[in-house]
């Protein structure tokens, strides 16, 4: 840690010319990605990062992303059109014959959209790192960057589900069924750290702002355990507006 | 969904260059909550606004708003036999199936399975209420076109008998209650009532205290938001807010 901070020292020192604003502030909107850039319904992934320029090829960066998506769940899909409504499921017991009421509908707002994507994922990773910019020339700047990442994840997921082979409700009535399940819902909120790699480009409309395009990956330390396999991995692509000051 | 965020794009792309002499950018990170629904989350967002010649604002301006909570459950899962699985409560059925907590080092298994996620898309107009030397309070109002994601329990479902067949002897349970989940997902316009104090760090940086009130028009939800704000005048210009 201690040679990280003396390279960073003399880089800072000895590199390049430096412009005499050295803060930035960057504004980013773009699309989220799961591990293995499997794209999800998603919600555009917003991002908010600062930047200190320690000299013309180094800088160090934080960003803060806020990337929500959704997606079917693989382990039920429950009666004849396929769609999770709940948790109990049967393919010939119906949902008033467990609840005694009527099975709820989808369908508020002004333009209701499917809500067969029952599974909520969010990732909110702050990155923290280092950022080397091999060309940054008077019209363009290339970013390559890697940090140390903090990552608040809260999901419903890999939920698993018990076989029943009978049912007594409330009431006193018996439902004798072998096809029932009854799913085990599991909610994570995690804080895991991990690394960030970034690659970006942006186009110098003046001294003071850049537009640009960035791709970065978001992982987690797995220390080569099986333990960490419920931590999620995201990436994204986002376009970018950096205001100097 | 996807020509949403096109369009989006594209208009900022568009409207950043212009005309950046009275034009701020805007970043915002907070606190909201969903009223009515015991939740508790975070908002974040940036935008662009721009200064008229009296001082009022007007942008646009994206954010999400995350919420969660547990409300429709019993405080104690555990006690009330609860089948969701908690850290105090792993094993609501008693036998391990597939994995427990301590296969997710690091992880969590917490009850808050109730999530309200918002994208918005802000039009916004404030207008200044005072003007201090340093301090602006600027009341406003906005139009806001949301894509909304939510999951919550809406009941639970009492089972005085499981028999679980599997993996050994049928194993017979008592008194243990199943929640009922609902999922909507829809786009929908709120109107949203803004109240920003704001105070001039120096001649291109403001911070603010920005409150938002998103009354949602067909669903009829409200979205509370309560956040800090740092605004940044392009080009160094003299618009304040």
């Amino acid at each position: 840690m201690s040679r990280l901070i003396l390279i960073l020292g003399i880089l800072a020192c000895c590199s390049g010319t430096l412009h005499s604003q050295r803060h930035s502030v960057r504004f980013s909107l773009g699309l989220g990605y799961e591990d293995g850039l499997i794209l999800i319904r998603a919600a555009p992934a917003i991002g908010i990062g600062y930047d200190y320029q320690l000299s013309k090829r180094f800088s160090l960066s934080a960003n803060l992303l806020s990337h929500y998506r959704s997606m079917p769940d693989f382990y039920f899909l429950n009666d004849a059109t396929g769609r999770l409504i709940f948790d109990i499921s049967s393919p010939t017991i119906e949902f008033e014959d467990i609840t005694g009421s009527a099975r709820p509908t989808s369908g508020k707002g002004l333009i209701p959209l499917d809500p067969e994507f029952t599974v909520k994922l969010l990732s909110l990773p702050l990155d923290v790192g280092l950022t080397f910019h091999p060309i940054n020339s008077r019209r363009h700047i290339v970013g390559m960057g890697i940090g140390l990442t903090f990552t608040y994840s809260s999901y419903n997921w890999w939920r698993d589900y018990m076989p029943i082979s009978r049912l007594v409700l409330e009431d006193g009535t018996v439902i004798d069924e072998y096809d029932l399940t009854v799913s085990l819902n599991t909610e994570f909120h995690s804080f895991t750290m991990g690394f960030s790699t970034k690659l970006s480009y942006a186009y110098k409309m003046s001294e003071q702002y850049h537009l640009g395009i960035r791709f970065g990956n978001y992982d987690v330390f797995d220390f080569g355990l099986d333990a960490f396999r419920g931590a999620l991995s995201v990436w994204d692509s986002s376009l970018f507006f950096t205001c100097k000051f | 969904m996807r020509k949403v965020i096109y369009s989006t794009l594209l208009l900022l792309t568009v409207l950043l260059p212009v005309k950046a002499q009275h034009t701020s950018m805007l970043a915002d990170y907070g606190v909201s909550t969903s009223v009515g629904k015991a939740s508790l989350g975070y908002t974040l967002s940036f935008g662009m606004m721009r200064q008229t010649k009296g001082r009022a604002l007007w942008g646009i301006d994206v954010d999400h708003i995350f919420n969660s909570s547990k409300q429709g459950l019993p405080d104690d899962l555990a006690a009330e036999q609860v089948t969701i699985r908690t850290v105090e409560y792993p094993r609501p059925y008693e036998i391990n199936t597939f994995w427990d907590e301590t296969d997710f080092h690091g992880h969590q298994f917490q009850a808050k399975p109730n999530r309200y996620f918002n994208f918005n898309i802000n039009a916004t107009y404030y207008h200044p209420l005072a003007l201090g030397a340093k301090i602006r309070v600027l009341l406003g109002g906005g139009l806001t076109l949301s894509y909304r994601d939510e999951m919550e329990v809406i009941g639970l479902v009492n089972l005085d008998q499981l028999h679980i067949p599997f993996p050994g002897p049928v194993l017979i349970l008592n008194d243990r209650k199943v929640p009922i989940y609902h999922y909507d997902t829809y786009m929908d316009i709120a109107l949203t009532p803004r109240v920003l104090l704001s105070y001039e760090l120096s001649d291109r940086i403001r911070l603010g205290l920005n409150q938002r009130l998103y009354t949602y028009l067909f669903s009829g939800n409200v979205v509370y938001t309560s956040s800090l704000s740092v605004a940044m005048n392009l080009k160094g210009s003299a618009s304040k807010f």
